[in-house]
């Protein structure tokens, strides 16, 4: 799983809006269909990742906790 | 109205269908400076095209930062540049651009502002819990492709001179241009 991640983008520490809007730059640099895996704490980190996959047709292949209230998504970019 | 393609019922529009939005900001005051250039920056990174316009008051934030007694305020000629009418300047408008507060670290509270203590106790709780202070929102805005319209009729009457006294790039347009924007515009709101 690991190796297929095309970019990796840590948001931990800043809270909204600013983990959609880094997050939207930098699937704005990547290729359709490359994976993105986002890792925040925000409280409402997840809920934030999963409004603007819907909203720009992304797919959300992935969602795991981790420690310190850290959720890590992975993001396949729309075809 | 462009036609649409394919089922219009996908949550998603196409890359060249974006949705618009227009932001009407005439408050000075940082409260709600924050909520909307928070919405801005939000709505344009979720995928709209975010428009926002500055009247009166609402220009304050895009100044550049002039403590009140700076001799920036005080001992300058009023400004020149797009939209401004010099010859039907008067003496007041010195004084009134002495007193306005200029750029994003110098508005105060709505409430709970206590002579500035207020805005200075809110950046730090802001700080502490990661929020981006009013000046990087403002940035980031930009860098994400809002639009920053200023009324001209204000630019004349509080002598702005664009671009010189502006942190970032404005156009100055008047109630016409802000008509076409909101009638095209599916989000219009004013803080």
């Amino acid at each position: 799983m690991a190796d297929s991640i095309d970019k990796r983008l840590d948001v931990c520490g800043v809270c909204c809006p600013l983990p959609i809007i880094r997050l939207g730059e930098s699937i704005a640099a990547l290729k359709p269909g490359q994976t993105l895996e986002i890792l925040g704490n925000d409280p409402v980190f997840e809920a934030s990742v999963r409004d603007f996959c819907h909203a720009n047709g992304h797919t959300i292949l992935a969602v795991r906790p981790l420690d310190h209230r850290c959720i890590a998504v992975l993001i396949r970019v729309r075809a | 109205m462009p036609p649409a393609d394919g089922p219009s019922a996908a949550p998603h529009p196409p890359a060249n269908a974006r949705r618009k939005g227009t932001i009407l900001l005439v408050s000075g005051e940082l409260d709600k400076a924050l909520v909307a250039f928070e919405v801005a920056a939000g709505f344009q990174a979720m995928g709209m095209d975010i428009s926002m316009w500055f009247v009166l008051y609402g220009a304050n934030c895009l100044l550049k930062p002039r403590a009140l007694l700076s001799p920036g305020k005080w001992w300058r000629r009023l400004g020149a540049g797009p939209g401004r009418v010099p010859e039907t300047d008067v003496g007041l408008q010195h004084l009134v651009r002495g007193l306005n507060p200029s750029g994003a670290a110098h508005l105060p509270l709505s409430q709970l502002n206590f002579g500035g203590i207020g805005p200075w106790a809110i950046r730090r709780i802001m700080r502490a819990k990661g929020m981006a202070p009013l000046e990087d929102l403002i940035h980031r805005a930009r860098d994400l492709g809002v639009r920053f319209t200023i009324c001209q009729i204000c630019v004349d009457a509080m002598a702005f001179a664009v671009p010189d006294d502006l942190i970032v790039p404005a156009e100055v347009k008047g109630v016409s241009t802000y008509y076409l924007e909101v009638a095209a515009a599916d989000y219009n709101v004013a803080f």
